[in-house]
């Protein structure tokens, strides 16, 4: 390409995407999925899961201060050789696919049954990544923007839930440590994985500016998500108990359709319509990481050429999912392995990057750039 | 340049065309062409040897009636609770619509038959409204729906509204709604109660409750016993409670209750103490003279008030514990959070072969303006 799109996230910026990136359709059914292995101790995974994240940033600082303008699929490249660089980079980039995908299946599940049962799936996802490709398309200026606006604008959502406190009882989350903590560390399996998009630091971690400290900020929005997750999961047990969680596919909507305000009829329809637009953070940042990302495998085609070939197949793949039980059983096949994956790529790139000469890649990536 | 900008053009043109195609045909209908649900009712025919017939009727709002609150009730029958529906469409002008319906109403018959498919129906379907009143009825639900309360301006609303205020007196909790009932039934260590509501010559009335065994209806307790069981199974309920001597002589007190739980074990017998706290207005006193000057005559009240309440409370329990074979008093829910969940404990056996105790606290808060 041939603008320079580096130093244009400010620090706030990366904090709303990171925070975007991580909050994804997952946290509706989050408690349930929890619940089922660790019982009433299932906020005290959600809150472990948290380990996942916070290793992915420290190990991207640590490769940042190697290589500060080179981001991983680069780095990939010059490690592992163009071929095996190119595959071990493609994989990488599956999950952002894979996210990007998975969240519009999942929006089309649950707005189909919350909320506009009279539209078809086709409709709700052609516009909506109509919109989520108009902000890709945009760059990372706009994607950084739409976050921090949309973080700001619906903070509300992060609230509505934390409402149902009121109405729970302190007993169903009693006793603590009951279900043992070979429990809690199984639940981690199911935690883990909503804290997946983290993983977009590695991509964008070189628009960020020097002056930004990225650990900081990773650490800050993690903080910001593992408290939420937590919280949500807390009001759930508090509100539902640990044995009618079950009962519910979506047991944060049934949360919120506890509160009861005058004149509103149900405070599910705002919680539902404000976490969409949430979602079309995840979705954009996700198909921009993506369509970047290819840019760099296939250069023949430049980033915004890549994001409308994306267009359809975005939708059809998003079909594909079917109803939520087959959605989550083939999630729950392929998320964990991918999570692992990610895990084992940057841990040994980053060994790598400790044994090899940073200068001289910083040398040849100037030279490179210049061509 | 040149390319860009037609380039620009073609992605413009596209965009405009998804958003055109994606808005084209029928969407949603006028609520004209709607029928609005306002209340449920839930019968059972036991017709043959080893099946049932469901009978799910709903009461409905005419919109364009000139009559204010016109309405009338759609029945639907079948052998499962889905089939209803289609016999329902097939008795009714418009489509139906759940979701502002404000009470569901389950006969005796089907809450002893039990309520798992109903409610399952009603947890799939997510235009119902979770915070609708539930209770149970003698006879059947369909003369419930179709009384039409004379000189009331919504009629519909009668028993829905009585529920909702039913919290006023007798102790009766705020939650007795869908929502509850779900929740409830399937949570480890506790049991539904609903209300008990019947067609008495004076209208509609709320008789007594109905005890559950998880989805199913084991026993009834007039109104009497009724409240003593939400004295001792609810929190925050307000009620009136009563020391009378003779006619002429007795002393009324309007508290709210708060309940606490001490669960410990004896052996391998659980005891429980439910220490009750009531605070609140004196009502009105015949009983004790100078009342209202006197601090020891208010001091003797509560004491023996506190008396009255535990005889009362230890009372209602021997007499019911071995009735219903059920924890009415939700204990189990304690000892589970003490001593562990889903260790497939029947808390309903346990509790009623453990200890229980019960410790009141009266505190009168207010004497009113004075005496007369």
């Amino acid at each position: 390409m041939g603008t320079k799109e580096d130093n244009v996230l400010t620090e706030s910026q990366l904090m709303c995407i990171l925070i975007g990136s991580m909050t994804g359709i997952g946290v509706l059914s989050l408690p349930g999925d929890v619940i089922k292995i660790s019982k009433q101790d299932g906020w005290i995974s959600v809150f472990l899961g948290a380990v996942y994240p916070i290793y992915m940033v420290f190990i991207a600082n640590y490769i940042r201060k190697k290589y500060p303008k080179a981001d991983i699929l680069d780095i990939n490249k010059k490690i592992y050789g163009r071929f095996f660089g190119s595959i071990f980079n493609l994989i990488f980039l599956l999950s952002f696919l894979l996210a990007a995908t998975e969240v519009a299946a999942g929006i089309n599940n649950v707005l189909r049954i919350y909320m506009v049962p009279f539209l078809n799936r086709w409709n709700i996802l052609t516009v909506l990544f109509l919109i989520t490709a108009y902000a890709a398309y945009g760059g990372i200026k706009t994607i950084g923007r739409i976050n921090e606006v949309l973080f700001y604008g619906t903070f509300i959502v992060y609230i509505i839930p934390l409402f149902a406190i009121s109405k729970g009882n302190i007993l169903n989350l009693k006793p603590i440590f009951g279900s043992g903590a070979l429990n809690i560390i199984k639940g981690l399996k199911e935690t883990v994985v909503a804290y997946a998009g983290i993983e977009v630091l590695f991509i964008i971690y070189p628009f960020a500016g020097m002056d930004i400290n990225i650990k900081k900020c990773g650490l800050k929005s993690i903080a910001f998500t593992s408290t939420i997750y937590t919280l949500f999961t807390i009001v759930t047990i508090l509100y539902l108990g640990i044995d009618a969680t079950s009962i519910f596919l979506w047991p944060l909507v049934t949360v919120t359709e506890s509160i009861m305000i005058p004149v509103i009829n149900s405070f599910r329809y705002i919680f539902s319509s404000l976490w969409v637009m949430n979602m079309f953070r995840v979705i954009s940042i996700n198909y921009y990481t993506f369509s970047y990302g290819l840019n760099k495998f296939i250069k023949k085609f430049d980033r915004k050429a890549w994001v409308i070939i994306l267009f359809p197949i975005m939708i059809i793949l998003s079909t594909l999912y079917g109803s939520p039980t087959t959605r989550r059983d083939f999630l729950n096949m392929i998320f964990l392995p991918h999570v692992i994956y990610n895990v084992m790529l940057v841990t040994i790139t980053a060994i790598l990057v400790a044994f090899r000469k940073g200068d001289d890649y910083a040398k040849k990536d100037e030279n490179s750039n210049n061509d | 340049m040149i390319m860009q900008k037609k380039m620009k053009t073609v992605i413009m043109i596209s965009f405009i065309l998804i958003l055109i195609i994606s808005f084209i045909g029928k969407r949603g209908t006028l609520v004209e062409e709607l029928n609005i649900s306002s209340m449920i009712g839930y019968d059972l025919k036991k017709d043959f040897v080893d099946g049932v017939n469901y009978s799910v009727s709903v009461r409905t709002h005419f919109l364009e009636s000139k009559q204010q609150n016109h309405s009338h009730v759609l029945i639907g029958e079948g052998l499962n609770v889905g089939e209803t529906r289609e016999d329902r469409q097939l008795k009714s002008n418009k489509k139906l619509i759940l979701g502002l319906e404000k009470v569901i109403i389950f006969s005796e018959e089907q809450a002893r038959y039990g309520l798992k498919a109903p409610v399952d129906a009603l947890v799939n379907n997510p235009e119902v409204n979770d915070n609708g009143k539930v209770a149970v009825c003698s006879g059947k639900a369909k003369d419930i729906l179709e009384y039409e309360t004379k000189k009331y301006n919504a009629t519909d609303e009668v028993i829905g509204d009585m529920i909702e205020h039913s919290n006023e007196f007798n102790f009766f909790p705020e939650d007795y709604t869908v929502i509850d009932f779900i929740i409830i039934s399937s949570s480890e260590g506790r049991n539904v109660v609903l209300p008990y509501v019947e067609l008495t010559k004076d209208g509609i009335e709320i008789t007594g409750v109905a005890i559950f065994n998880k989805d199913k209806m084991v026993g009834k307790l007039d109104m009497k016993d009724a409240k003593i069981l939400n004295l001792l199974r609810e929190s925050g309920g307000k009620g009136i409670l009563t020391i009378q001597k003779n006619s002429t002589e007795f002393i009324n007190y309007h508290p709210k209750a708060k309940r606490k739980v001490n669960c410990s074990k004896e052996g391998d017998r659980y005891k429980f103490v439910i220490e009750l706290n009531l605070q609140g207005p004196i009502v009105g006193n015949e009983l004790y003279k100078n009342f209202s000057s006197d601090s020891k005559a208010l001091k003797e009240f509560e004491n023996e008030m506190e008396k009255h309440i535990e005889k009362m409370c230890m009372d209602f329990i021997n007499k019911t514990k071995g009735n219903y074979g059920v924890d009415i008093l939700e204990l189990g829910k304690v000892a589970a959070a003490k001593y562990g969940r889903g260790k497939d404990i029947d808390w309903n056996k346990e509790v009623l072969n453990s200890i229980i105790e019960v410790k009141a606290k009266v505190k009168v808060d207010s004497q009113g303006r004075g005496e007369y």
